[in-house]
C-alpha cells in the first residue's frame, strides 16, 4: 500500500457509507529496532491547513476552540478500523460517534433550521 | 515495559529532503510503502526522489518521466533515521541506496479493486 | 430509447445553458467592435470546451470522481490550496455578475433601477436552490434556456454574408487597438473555459450517478450541445456584428446590447432579449451557486448533494446561501453588472490554467479512469488547451490593465 498514493487526501466513508472528511493526516509510531508502525489517520482541520503552514493550523485549533463547536482535535481513527482501501477509504466506525459532524450539527442547528421555508430533496445519508 | 512512543506525521515528512551519512542530499521523500505484518501495518521503504511532487505529476504516458526526475531511490525502513523528523537522514551513503526508475504503467488496466484491510 | 432521451437532454443543457452573462457581453463587444474577426475565438473555445467536458464526463462517469475531488486526491491540498482558494473567490464574482445580468434584465423589462433587483433576485435563486433536486435545476433550466435560440434567429434576420462569417473563423490580426482586440478575445475564451463550468460538469454527471455506460452518451451531449452552445455564441457575435458595427455602437451597456436583437425583431425582439438575458443568468446563477458549494463540500469530503434536504448536508447548503448573498450585496451597491462581468470574464482566465492543468495528468491516469484514459488526440487537445490556458492566465491583468474598457 502507498500510504500517498492510496491513502493521503482520499474520501473516508462511515460503516453507513456517509461521507466524513478527508485523509488530512497520517500518523505513524517510530519503534527501536521495528519498523514505524502506521497508527492512525486524522480528519480536522487544523490537520490540514499545518500542511500548508504550522501557523495556519494552530490557528484553526485555536478558532474552533475558542468558538466551542469542537474542541479544536482532530479526528484520529486506528488503522484497524480501516476496512477497506478504493475509491474511498471505507472505515468501521459510526461517524455520529466522532466529532467530523460538529460543525455540520452547529450550522444545522444556528443557520438551517432558522431558516423558515422547508428544504426540498430526500432524507437520508446525512449525520442525526 | 512499555515502549516510549515517538509519532510522527506522515504528511509532514513528504517533501522534506533527505540528507546521507556524508551530508550529500540524496532527495526529497515522496512516498511510503507499507505492507500487513501479522495484525499491523508498517512501513516497509520510503521512496525518495529529486523532487518529491514529480511522483504525484507523473503520467507515463505522456513520456513525463524524464531522465533523471524518473530516477528515485528505494530507502528500506532501517535506513532512514526520522530522530529528527524535520531533517531525516539515511544512515548510509547515497550510492548504497537501492535505486530505480518510476514504475512504467501498463495501459489498458482495469481501476486498481478495493481492497480490503481487515 | 433512455439513451437518446439522455443524449438529447445533454444537448438541450448544452444549448440552454451554454450562454451567460459572461458569454452575452463579450461576444457582443467582440462584434461590436470588431466585426467578424474574433469569430475564431469562439469557434476555438467551443471546440476546447467539448473537449473538456467530455473528458470531464468520462473522468466521473469511471472514477466516480468530480475534478475538484480528484484534485486534492490526486495532487494533495498543497497544490489544490491554489485552484481552491481563486475558485472560490472567482464563484463569487460570477455570481455577482449572473444576479447582476438578472436585475439588469428586469431592469430593462420595468425600467425599475437594477439595485433594488438584486435582493429578490437573490432570493428567488436560493428559493430554487434550497427547494428543488438537481434534475429540476438542470432540466428546468436548460428547457427555458432555450429561449436563447432569439440571438440565432436575430442573426439569420441580418442576413450576414457567409464569406464574412468564413473569413471570421480565420485568425486575423486586429485592425486597430491591439490591446482592445487582444483583450476581449482573452475575455472570450475566459467566458467560455470558466472554470465553473468544467467543475460543474463533472458534478452533475456524478449528481446523475453516470457509469461507463454512459460515455458514449457523454460524447453525443459534448460534442452536440456545446456545439450549439457555440452556434449561439457565435450567433450573438453575428448580430450585434450586423446590427451595433456599422452604427458605431461598441456594446458598452446591457441597453446598447439589446438593439442587436430589437432592430432586426422589432419591439417584441427587445423583450425577447431581456429574457433571454434574465434567464440565462439565472440558470448560470444556480450553477455557480451549486459550483461554489460543490467544490468547498469535495474540496474537504464533505456530504453533499443538490439532491439531499438542506438539513442533511447542512455546510453545503449553508455554503451556496452566503455566497449568493454576499454576491448580492455586490449588485446592491450599484457596481455596473458589465463591468462586474468583464473584470470576472478575465479573472476567469487567471484561474483556468490551474484546473484544467490537471487533466493532463488525470486523464491519463489509469487509477482513475482504467481503460478509458485519453487517446492521442484528446491528449494533444488537453495540452493544447493547458498552453493556451497559461497563456491567457499571463497576458489577462495586464491586457485589462492597457485595453480593458
Amino acid at each position: 500500500m502507498h500510504l500517498v498514493r492510496d491513502l493521503l487526501d482520499n474520501q473516508v466513508n462511515d460503516k453507513r457509507d456517509r461521507k466524513m472528511g478527508k485523509v488530512d493526516g497520517i500518523i505513524l509510531v517510530l519503534r527501536e529496532g521495528k519498523p514505524p508502525k502506521v497508527e492512525a489517520i486524522e480528519l480536522g482541520m487544523s490537520t490540514l491547513l499545518s500542511r500548508i503552514s504550522d501557523r495556519l493550523g494552530r490557528f484553526a485549533a485555536r478558532l474552533e476552540q475558542r468558538w466551542g463547536i469542537t474542541d479544536g482535535e482532530p479526528v484520529r481513527i486506528p488503522v484497524r478500523k480501516i476496512e477497506r482501501i478504493g475509491i474511498d477509504v471505507r472505515v468501521k466506525v459510526d461517524a455520529d460517534r466522532t466529532t467530523v459532524y460538529d460543525w455540520e450539527r452547529w450550522i444545522r442547528r444556528v443557520i438551517i433550521e432558522k431558516i423558515p421555508v422547508p428544504g426540498g430533496g430526500r432524507t437520508g445519508g446525512g449525520p442525526k | 515495559m512499555t515502549e516510549p512512543v515517538t509519532e510522527v506525521r506522515l504528511e509532514k515528512l513528504i517533501g522534506r529532503k533527505v540528507h546521507d551519512l556524508d551530508g550529500k542530499p540524496v532527495g526529497r521523500i515522496a512516498e511510503a510503502v507499507a505492507h500487513k505484518e501479522g495484525e499491523e501495518f508498517v512501513v516497509a521503504s520510503y521512496i525518495v526522489g529529486p523532487v518529491a511532487w514529480i511522483h504525484r505529476f507523473a503520467v507515463s504516458g505522456l513520456g513525463l518521466r524524464m531522465r533523471g526526475l524518473a530516477r528515485v531511490h528505494r530507502v528500506e525502513w532501517h535506513q532512514m533515521d526520522l530522530s529528527d523528523p524535520a531533517r531525516p537522514r539515511v544512515t548510509c551513503r547515497k550510492d548504497q541506496l537501492a535505486s530505480e526508475l518510476l514504475p512504467r504503467r501498463k495501459r489498458g488496466l482495469t481501476r486498481r479493486p478495493a481492497r480490503r484491510l481487515t | 430509447m433512455k439513451d437518446i432521451l439522455k443524449i438529447a437532454l445533454g444537448v438541450v443543457t448544452g444549448i440552454g445553458g451554454f450562454l451567460d452573462a459572461g458569454t452575452i457581453a463579450t461576444c457582443a463587444q467582440a462584434g461590436a467592435r470588431f466585426e467578424f474577426r474574433l469569430l475564431w475565438v469562439v469557434a476555438l473555445g467551443t471546440l476546447c470546451i467539448i473537449f473538456l467536458s467530455e473528458m470531464l464526463g468520462r473522468l466521473a462517469a469511471v472514477s466516480h470522481h468530480t475534478l475538484a475531488d480528484a484534485i486534492r486526491e490526486r495532487f494533495g491540498i498543497r497544490y489544490h490550496a491554489i485552484p481552491l482558494v481563486a475558485e472560490l473567490f472567482l464563484d463569487v464574482i460570477v455570481l455577482a455578475a449572473e444576479i447582476g445580468g438578472i436585475a439588469m434584465a428586469l431592469q430593462l423589462l420595468t425600467s425599475i433601477g437594477f439595485p433594488w433587483w438584486s435582493m429578490p433576485v437573490a432570493v428567488a435563486v436560493w428559493f430554487l436552490l434550497w427547494r428543488a433536486t438537481f434534475d429540476v435545476v438542470e432540466d428546468g433550466v436548460a428547457l427555458l434556456g432555450l429561449v436563447t435560440l432569439v440571438f440565432a434567429v436575430a442573426a439569420i434576420k441580418t442576413h450576414p454574408a457567409l464569406h464574412d462569417i468564413l473569413r471570421g473563423l480565420l485568425p486575423t490580426r486586429p485592425p486597430r487597438a491591439p490591446a482592445q482586440y487582444w483583450f476581449i478575445a482573452v475575455s472570450l475564451l475566459g467566458s467560455l473555459l470558466c472554470p465553473y463550468v468544467l467543475n460543474f460538469y463533472s458534478a452533475g454527471a456524478v449528481e446523475e450517478e453516470w457509469t461507463e455506460q454512459d460515455l458514449a452518451a457523454n460524447r453525443w451531449a459534448a460534442g452536440l450541445g456545446m456545439s450549439f452552445g457555440g452556434g449561439l455564441g457565435a450567433s450573438v457575435l453575428i448580430a450585434s456584428a450586423m446590427v451595433l458595427y456599422p452604427r458605431g455602437i461598441d456594446a458598452s451597456t446591457y441597453d446598447e446590447m439589446q438593439l442587436m436583437v430589437s432592430i432586426p425583431l422589432g419591439h417584441v425582439g427587445g423583450t425577447l432579449f431581456a429574457v433571454a438575458l434574465g434567464i440565462t443568468c439565472f440558470g448560470a446563477a444556480l450553477q455557480v451557486a451549486l459550483n461554489l458549494s460543490y467544490t468547498m463540500a469535495q474540496a474537504f469530503g464533505w456530504n453533499w448533494s443538490e439532491n439531499l434536504k438542506p438539513a442533511e448536508d447542512a455546510r453545503f447548503a449553508a455554503t451556496y446561501t452566503l455566497a449568493i448573498f454576499a454576491a448580492a450585496i455586490v449588485v446592491a451597491v450599484g457596481l455596473d453588472p458589465l463591468k462586474v462581468t468583464l473584470f470576472a470574464m478575465a479573472f476567469n482566465a487567471v484561474v483556468v490554467p490551474f484546473v484544467v492543468f490537471p487533466l493532463l495528468i488525470l486523464m491519463n491516469d489509469e487509477d482513475y479512469l482504467g481503460a478509458h484514459t485519453n487517446g492521442w488526440i484528446s491528449n494533444l487537445v488537453v495540452s493544447f488547451c493547458t498552453i493556451l490556458a497559461f497563456v491567457l492566465g499571463i497576458v489577462a491583468i495586464p491586457l485589462q490593465i492597457f485595453g480593458g474598457s
